[in-house]
């Protein structure tokens, strides 16, 4: 779990580093981007063993455990196999995150490549175009190995997570469904953003279950971080905010102060960079308090319309038919596990209030989206994947609440 | 009730697992068989280059893209027809300008209009495409 955990870590280091030390003036090129790599690689090997790592917990060898295993080993191979071979190819990929990427190599610069493509480069942060940049300027044809190591990551940390809490049955079933939760094995093997939005937003909530648990700062500042990273890599959903309330939540009833402080100093800064970003190089500040207050106005202003409820119906159908549908079988796995929960309370309520919170934002989201945009019904895909994050937590959920059954399946 | 529920929760759990199974089953052969598929050209090209590669993900759009590129100059104008082509077709792509800059690029690529400039015009069939040097 430390290697996988470096790895995201090391990720999201090196792509900020690359962006500072460009806004400073450096200059992206081979040389510089191995120095800003060494200068990431450096606190990672100071940090490694404060790191959290997966469990040593004895258990008798299995058939079934070792199939699922052999099992995820092989679809990681995949993955990784396929990443070796496969290039930028998909639309979004290739007029957005990897040109902006292959002009920051031409150009050495983030700011001549804006200049280049135009207000378009702004859309999302530049975490992928980052990693991109830096796999191009070390010569590699690629930077698809770089989404299959987040995927495989991902699982490692999944599972570790899982295996403080249940056996090694549950904990591999729990990944093996991960691996088939819709979407996330086909985008390892695409380059978008929404793997890496998904992968550091989940594992940001997970990291947090654990402080709110363990009591461990580690686990703070690691949940802060990467919910933060969230906002670096997909700037624009506010499903940050979910993890941001229950951390602030969890630490003032519990008078976790110094962890407080902590967790926010590893969020706030990533979560104002690109926005703060855009509105300088736009001249327009808008703070995230007068965004939301807008949002509640665009509600509250169109609540009062007459064709309020003729949108709010579209809305529910548009939902229905974009996250309900495609994720029917993890809704099916959340709601069983609600079920459970009413004859055993062993799970707390932080993950469920936060995976109904994130159903709400995303409801109500697409509501706003639908009275302020005109073409709100053009993006049903956008919406589908954007909610890839829900499915991590949900399979915790359920994986925890099968364990409260207190059956050991499969041992 | 919920005593009820209680005594009988772990075959109620067994029946939604199985039926979870049920469900999973069918994505999980869904995935499989596109594992095996997004494996093929590994094994079918395995020494593919990037323009190989896209080549194979767009069969007719992208060795139209290379032909533009070998015929025109870099500070060219590139006119693309206005066409309605469907999601999923060949040259569905040349409908969309901003795809078609990213390839060409640094070639400036417009949308045909009434008034054309000095550049060059792509143009396409059912069976053919090209593009003509506009004088």
């Amino acid at each position: 779990m430390r290697l996988a955990i470096s790895y995201l870590l090391g990720l999201s280091l090196l792509t900020l580093l690359m962006f500072g030390a460009n806004l400073l003036g450096l200059s992206l090129n081979t040389t510089n981007s191995l120095l800003l790599f060494a200068l990431t690689v450096i606190p990672l090997i100071f940090l490694y063993p404060h790191l959290p790592s997966t469990p040593k917990i004895s258990t008798s060898p299995s058939k079934l455990n070792k199939i699922l295993k052999g099992i995820i080993l092989i679809l990681s191979l995949v993955v990784l196999l396929n990443d070796c071979y496969r290039i930028v190819g998909e639309w979004d990929s290739l007029t957005l995150y990897d040109f902006r990427a292959r002009r920051i190599v031409e150009t050495g610069s983030i700011a001549k490549a804006a200049e280049i493509q135009g207000s378009y480069f702004y859309s999302y942060p530049l975490f992928t175009s980052l990693f991109h940049s830096f796999a191009y300027l070390l010569g590699f044809y690629s930077p698809m190995l770089i989404y299959g190591l987040i995927f495989v990551s991902f699982l490692t940390i999944y599972y570790s997570l899982l295996r403080t809490h249940v056996n090694e049955f549950l904990s591999l079933l729990g990944t093996i469904l991960l691996i088939f939760a819709p979407h996330l094995f086909w985008h390892a093997q695409i380059a978008y953003t929404n793997l890496a939005y998904a992968t550091y937003l989940s594992l940001g909530a997970l990291f947090l279950l654990e402080w709110k648990d363990n009591k461990s700062t580690i686990f703070a500042i690691l949940g802060m971080f990467f919910t933060g990273t969230s906002v670096w890599v997909r700037s624009t959903e506010p499903f940050w905010l979910g993890n941001l309330i229950l951390f602030l939540v969890v630490g003032l009833s519990n008078f976790r102060f110094k962890d407080i402080i902590y967790g926010l100093l590893s969020f706030y800064p990533l979560q104002q960079l690109w926005k703060r970003y855009v509105a300088a190089m736009f001249h327009n500040v808008e703070s995230t308090v007068s965004q939301i207050q807008g949002s509640v106005a665009t509600v509250a202003t169109a609540a009062i319309q007459p064709t309020f409820l003729q949108l709010l119906s579209d809305t529910i159908v548009f939902f229905t038919h974009s996250i309900v549908r495609p994720y029917a079988p993890v809704l099916l796995l959340f709601a069983i596990s609600l079920l459970m929960q009413l004859t055993k309370r062993r799970l707390s309520l932080f993950l469920i209030s936060l995976i109904i919170f994130d159903l709400l934002v995303s409801f109500i989201g697409t509501y706003v989206f639908a009275i302020t945009q005109s073409y709100w019904r053009e993006i049903p895909g956008s919406l589908e994947r954007m909610m890839m994050f829900i499915s991590p937590l949900i399979i915790y959920v359920f994986i925890i609440t099968i364990d409260s059954t207190k059956k050991n399946y499969g041992q | 009730m919920v005593n009820k529920i209680s005594r009988y929760s772990h075959y109620i759990l067994w029946i939604l697992i199985t039926f979870l199974i049920f469900i999973r089953v069918k994505s999980i052969l869904v995935s499989s068989s596109n594992f095996i598929k997004t494996l093929e050209p590994i094994f079918q090209h395995p020494f593919a280059t990037t323009d190989e590669k896209l080549t194979m993900k767009y069969p007719r759009y992208y060795p139209l893209i290379q032909e533009i590129k070998r015929l025109t100059p870099e500070d060219a104008t590139i006119y693309l027809p206005i066409v309605n082509i469907e999601y999923g077709q060949p040259l569905w792509a040349l409908g969309q300008i901003q795809m078609t800059q990213t390839l060409l690029y640094p070639r400036t690529v417009k949308k045909y209009s009434e008034e054309l400039t000095d550049g060059y015009l792509v143009f396409y069939t059912d069976t053919t495409q090209g593009i003509i040097k506009l004088e």
